[in-house]
């Protein structure tokens, strides 16, 4: 990388604040998507009870999975010579 | 935010000036996340809790709000400790979602 090591310190910098912006912008798409599943109740609880925490948590890593699922599937899309 | 600066005009900053780039990124980012999160506070909430408007807000609805506001936040939180989880997992198994699978 940068042979000055300030230079190379303000890059990491510059990277890690990119990186905690996109990690950012993955919490709010989540919490939009997983809050319209979870909280399907005409109106929300008091508490945040134990059957909702699994359903975010199992929500957020479901999500991932499936996005992880369909980049595979559109690779061997690609390989097999589908067209786009 | 990649294209915004190339690399060449970042060299010539000073340190003091370096400093001023990332407090402003952290400023701006800032901003734009508090933007986003109230926006979408509103959206939700009102579409949960404003179902049938009378001719004032009724204490049923405020109550709405308030719950739906506090619990909004609450998934906010848990949903970033599991993601953050997550990405650590991924991380030690080494592969997966380097290149940052992207919900869009």
């Amino acid at each position: 990388m940068a042979s000055d090591p300030q230079l190379g310190r303000f890059l990491q910098q510059l990277q890690a604040e990119t990186q905690r912006q996109k990690f950012t912008e993955q919490v709010h798409t989540l919490t939009g998507r997983c809050w319209d599943i979870c909280f399907t109740d005409y109106r929300p609880p008091s508490k945040l009870d134990g059957k909702t925490q699994t359903c975010v948590q199992n929500c957020v890593n479901r999500m991932i999975d499936a996005s992880n699922f369909m980049v595979e599937h559109l690779q061997k899309m690609e390989h097999t010579g589908a067209h786009l | 935010m990649e294209q915004l600066m190339d690399i060449e005009q970042l060299k010539k900053l000073s340190p003091e000036q370096q400093e001023q780039v990332i407090l402003g990124v952290k400023q701006q980012a800032a901003i734009a996340n508090a933007q986003n999160l109230i926006t979408e506070l509103s959206e939700k909430c009102t579409q949960k809790c404003i179902t049938a408007p009378g001719s004032s807000l009724s204490g049923g609805d405020k109550q709405c709000l308030q719950r739906c506001m506090d619990r909004f936040m609450d998934t906010w939180n848990l949903v970033s400790t599991t993601l953050q989880k997550r990405l650590q997992e991924e991380m030690q198994r080494g592969g997966g979602m380097l290149g940052g699978s992207s919900f869009s």
